[in-house]
């Protein structure tokens, strides 16, 4: 039975001085490779876990992600290539990392003042019958993200 | 163009050219009539107890395992290779079936919250039979993919239907407001990007193998999400017509479909299908 030890991260952003119709966090370069999962975002928690409801006031969103499940070929089969070589029209890379989108309007007009510094707790969330039945290596460790952005649009 | 290539009709968004009285419908699973059900179980079982490349275990394969895995997420093609997934699919369940017999895949509205529709969760039909829809053997996949480095070996699909984790109520289930509101998306990478999650989210509600890519497809709920998803991608196209799909070539091909482009999955009546509300039929006499 493994078991699911989640690897919550925090990101530092800051809300725009403006006013603005839509607000999104976009996340960029996820890793998909292990179990699926679900991401839970929370501003201003930064004791937010995998415990922590969405009933809570500081949930503003999750992007779920619907994971590969391990690697099912042999030593470097899952390794996408660091950069593309020209003239190679194969497919991308199963395993090449992915961006998500949450909207977060509300939320962020609720939470956090014009141009205020704000904190984003993002939270990997394991169903728990999942994590019994997968091996460790896939339940743990899971949330591995390049880069967060707050786009706004006005 | 080869010449299955040719034989397919090129669909630019236009009105079909599709014969109407040769479209198939996609239903709502809870709007099926009992010959519905009756034609669509007996088409799986028929593709369940083949080993070649016209079975079920060959077609729920190319999703995942065996290698190579075939299925595309994470992309703007996310929508229109599972569209043409289900079409290939959909066509060996008709040649499942007597000639002129007409069978299609219905559609799971998970937006209602009402969990997993019956004809799909009872294990036993009325005759007492095995319900082919209720799961399905994991077959076809070599020991050596399974590796100790992923997900372990199965010999049938699992489900765990349920709310995934604390505060999200007792359904758990994306709700027809989020629907609504996805569908209201102007942009196409912006739609499909936010109706990708909410399939996400479908696959991790049910748990089991339905979670895991590599064996997701084996489990006939599968096809049944799909249908929905592949249903509001062309609820939204209505929405939104002349939207496109963004930046994704039209001549882009989707492999293993050796017949179908981007550009031939952009009208489902197209394919020769559309999705109904409910259809009635009777001949005069």
């Amino acid at each position: 039975m493994a078991e699911f030890v989640s690897n919550p991260l925090t990101v530092t952003l800051r809300a725009p001085g403006e006013p603005y119709e839509r607000a999104d966090l976009e996340f960029h370069g996820v890793d998909h490779s292990r179990a699926s999962y679900e991401a839970r975002l929370f501003i201003n928690d930064p004791d937010a876990g995998p415990d922590t409801p969405t009933t809570d006031e500081s949930y503003a969103g999750s992007f779920w992600i619907f994971g590969h499940g391990g690697c099912a070929g042999d030593e470097g089969h899952c390794e996408p290539p660091r950069e593309r070589r020209p003239f190679d029209f194969r497919p991308e890379h199963q395993l090449t990392p992915v961006s998500k989108r949450v909207m977060i309007t509300g939320k962020l007009r609720a939470l956090v003042q014009p141009g205020e510094q704000f904190t984003v707790r993002i939270v990997p969330y394991v169903r728990p019958e999942s994590a019994e039945r997968l091996p460790d290596n896939l339940v743990s460790d899971l949330l591995h993200v390049d880069r967060v952005d707050l786009i706004t649009y006005q | 163009m080869s010449h299955l290539t040719s034989m397919v009709p090129f669909v630019t968004g236009s009105p079909s050219s599709t014969s109407l009285s040769t479209r198939r419908y996609r239903k709502s699973v809870t709007a099926l009539t009992t010959g519905d059900l009756d034609a669509f179980r007996t088409a799986l079982t028929t593709m369940l107890g083949l080993r070649d490349d016209r079975g079920f275990e060959y077609w729920a394969g190319i999703h995942g395992l065996p290698l190579p895995i075939s299925c595309v997420h994470g992309s703007p093609l996310f929508l229109p290779w599972h569209r043409a997934y289900l079409y290939y699919f959909e066509q060996h369940l008709l040649d499942a079936m007597p000639h002129g017999t007409q069978v299609s895949l219905p559609w799971w509205d998970w937006s209602n919250q009402a969990g997993v529709p019956a004809a799909y969760a009872d294990a036993k039909l009325t005759d007492g039979k095995e319900n082919p829809l209720a799961g399905s053997p994991v077959t076809g996949i070599p020991d050596n993919q399974f590796t100790n480095q992923n997900v372990p070996r199965v010999t049938r699909t699992s489900r765990s239907p349920g709310p995934g984790g604390p505060g999200h109520g007792s359904a758990g289930l994306p709700s027809a407001a989020q629907v609504q509101a996805v569908l209201a998306l102007k942009d196409f990478e912006d739609f499909t990007t936010q109706l990708e999650d909410l399939h996400n989210q479908v696959h991790m509600w049910v748990g089991g193998t339905m979670s895991e890519i590599p064996v997701a497809a084996f489990d006939p709920l599968f096809w049944a999400h799909h249908a929905m998803i592949d249903r509001i991608w062309s609820l939204w196209q209505l929405a939104h017509p002349g939207a496109g799909v963004g930046t994704v070539p039209h001549d882009h091909p989707l492999g293993p479909f050796p017949t179908l482009t981007v550009a031939q999955t952009l009208n489902v009546t197209g394919l020769g299908y559309d999705y109904a509300a409910s259809t009635s039929s009777s001949a005069p006499g």
